[in-house]
């Protein structure tokens, strides 16, 4: 495999040495260009004390295209799958070089707090939230509790 | 003595010229060289060219061009009146002459480099060869010329006779405009002259911590002419003293090689036919001195057109300075496929390519600094002077792309991004859309 870009040795430096609030990153020792993230429920919002798991990945052209990440732990949001696929614009087309790891899984967490089920990816999950969305955030904050749990 | 007559003969090409340009008949000289190559039929038309481009360019001239494209009958007249030029005996009083047959000025190889002599078909060239005993005796020659140009450089092997000429040559070769031009070709590529000046202190022998002497090549194209050479990504190669970097094909067998890192004793390979296994190499002296030296090569190793030893015959180690253009092989069926194309290349010792950051770059730098929008924030102006996309700092002497929104990044991190959507630019920073094309207008 090709050496890796300053660009990402870079990042990872900062990552670890002047983490995101809330949010850790860390890259596999096998591949550095594969990250294992954890990352807090926002506060006041559904999510809040959950715990919860993504993998991200930096293709070879990154950083000319976005980075791929996906949630591992089960999370009811309009706006991430039962795969954990996330619909987010800088995932996809608005992405921009300027970005990076730092300011997407930023933009992930406000995505957590702000969900958006008038742009959904889950459409079931979408349709109750828009139906009735007090019952839609109650099933959240199950879910939350239920698979979002701190390891030991 | 043959060697002897040779360098005579070429002394007497200077004086050719000296007489000429001496009493101001530039247009006799034209003339001469149009008869010479009027004899020529074939290819007639560039070099025609080429010596309307060196006129114009005052008259630092290739009389080499004239010898080369001429038949045989008109290259025995050229000799003939050369040897009676000679017989007046040079005239170091004439210091106005630039040196015509060694190519050697930058502004020379400049014009040279892109003519479309380079093609020169193989006929003309064997007559050069076989008439002129230049090619046999060459080496003599050729030695002279570096001595000329590097009076420091001590040769080894040159005897009583190149010593004389050599010393003719160096009252001739000491004219003004001629230095001038070198100057400022290895100066910083400004024309800003006092700052090439300063930056004169700063030059070391070449050597490294290492004590390696390096080499860069470059690739010499021009998109304008129809046969521009193979395009290689520039080499960078080290050795000590009296060691040797061999040039070749790229073959199964040196395979790494052709991924060896920059920097590396490595050889240097080249994906074309038209290069031999084994077609030259680079050896370095203990001053630091880098030489070529033609292995048998098949179809040839050009050292600024000049062929350095005919088909499969060792030629001896040419001496080297920057800026000289090395040709491996000619273009084979027209060099109209890749793999057939020659290798054409300039070179760089002892990294002289490496700028070394002066006042003016800095100057610059600040002011290009200013440019972008002020923040009060000391940290954020750190982060201004990095590029969002390699995340390292903007310094001078790197190329850097303002966006009309001022933002900046390093040119080669950008340009993905400005050729993808050109002339529309959307700028990773601030996502406005600006366009390149927009005319620039001075209100």
């Amino acid at each position: 495999m090709a050496a890796l870009p300053k660009r990402i040795i870079k990042e990872t430096e900062r990552l670890i040495s002047d983490p995101v609030p809330g949010i850790t990153a860390y890259p596999d020792e096998a591949n550095l260009r594969a990250f294992t993230v954890t990352m807090n429920g926002p506060d006041s919002s559904p999510y809040e004390k959950g715990i919860f798991d993504l993998e991200l990945y930096l293709p070879d052209d990154y950083p000319m295209c976005p980075p791929k990440v996906r949630f591992l732990t089960k999370i009811y949001h309009p706006n991430i799958d039962k795969l954990g696929r996330i619909c987010l614009d800088v995932l996809k087309d608005n992405w921009s070089p300027a970005l990076q790891i730092r300011t997407i899984l930023l933009s992930i967490q406000a995505l957590l707090a702000s969900p958006n089920p008038d742009d959904p990816l889950a459409n079931d999950v979408a349709d109750d939230w828009k139906k009735d969305e007090p019952k839609a955030i109650e099933v959240a904050k199950e879910w939350t509790a239920k698979y979002a749990k701190a390891k030991e | 003595m043959m060697a002897n007559e040779v360098i005579t003969r070429d002394v007497g090409l200077h004086n050719i010229k000296t007489s000429l340009s001496n009493s101001n008949s530039n247009s006799s000289l034209s003339d001469r060289i149009d008869d010479v190559n009027n004899t020529n039929t074939e290819d007639n038309e560039n070099i025609n060219n080429e010596n309307t481009n060196i006129e114009n360019a005052n008259i630092e001239t290739n009389i080499e061009n004239g010898v080369d494209a001429s038949t045989n009958s008109s290259n025995n007249q050229t000799n003939n009146s050369i040897n009676n030029e000679n017989s007046n005996g040079s005239n170091p009083s004439e210091p106005n002459i630039p040196n015509p047959g060694e190519g050697r000025t930058f502004g020379l190889n400049f014009l040279s480099s892109f003519s479309p002599l380079r093609s020169q078909p193989q006929s003309p060239t064997r007559n050069f060869m076989s008439n002129s005993p230049t090619v046999g005796n060459f080496n003599n020659v050729d030695e002279d010329a570096d001595a000329t140009m590097q009076p420091d450089t001590p040769i080894d092997e040159h005897d009583i006779d190149q010593t004389m000429v050599r010393d003719d040559r160096e009252q001739q070769e000491s004219t003004p405009p001629l230095e001038e031009c070198i100057e400022e070709g290895q100066g910083e590529g400004t024309h800003e002259g006092d700052i090439i000046a300063s930056n004169k202190d700063e030059e070391d022998d070449g050597k490294d911590k290492d004590g390696f002497y390096s080499l860069r090549l470059t690739p010499l194209i021009d998109h304008s002419s129809s046969n521009s050479g193979l395009y290689f990504a520039p080499v960078i190669r080290k050795a000590k003293s009296q060691n040797s970097i061999s040039i070749g094909r790229y073959t199964e067998k040196n395979k790494s090689a052709a991924h060896a890192p920059q920097g590396s004793n490595a050889p240097i390979v080249f994906k074309s036919k038209v290069v031999s296994r084994t077609h030259a190499l680079f050896q370095c002296n203990e001053e630091g001195q880098w030489f070529i030296k033609d292995c048998k090569s098949s179809s040839g190793t050009f050292l600024n057109h000049i062929r350095l030893s005919p088909a499969s015959q060792e030629s001896s180690l040419m001496p080297l300075i920057d800026g000289d253009i090395i040709q491996l092989g000619m273009d084979y069926r027209g060099g109209t496929e890749e793999v057939y194309r020659c290798v054409k290349m300039r070179c760089e010792f002892n990294k002289s390519w490496q700028r070394k950051v002066n006042q003016f770059n800095l100057e610059i730098h600040k002011k290009f600094k200013n440019l972008s929008v002020k923040e009060t924030n000391p940290l954020k102006n750190d982060e201004l002077s990095e590029c969002a996309i390699c995340l390292l700092k903007l310094e001078p002497c790197q190329a850097i792309f303002i966006s009309p929104c001022s933002h900046s990044w390093h040119y080669k991190c950008i340009r993905p991004i400005i050729i993808k959507s050109y002339p529309q630019f959307y700028c990773p920073n601030c996502r406005s859309m600006c366009d390149l094309e927009t005319d620039i207008d001075d209100d």
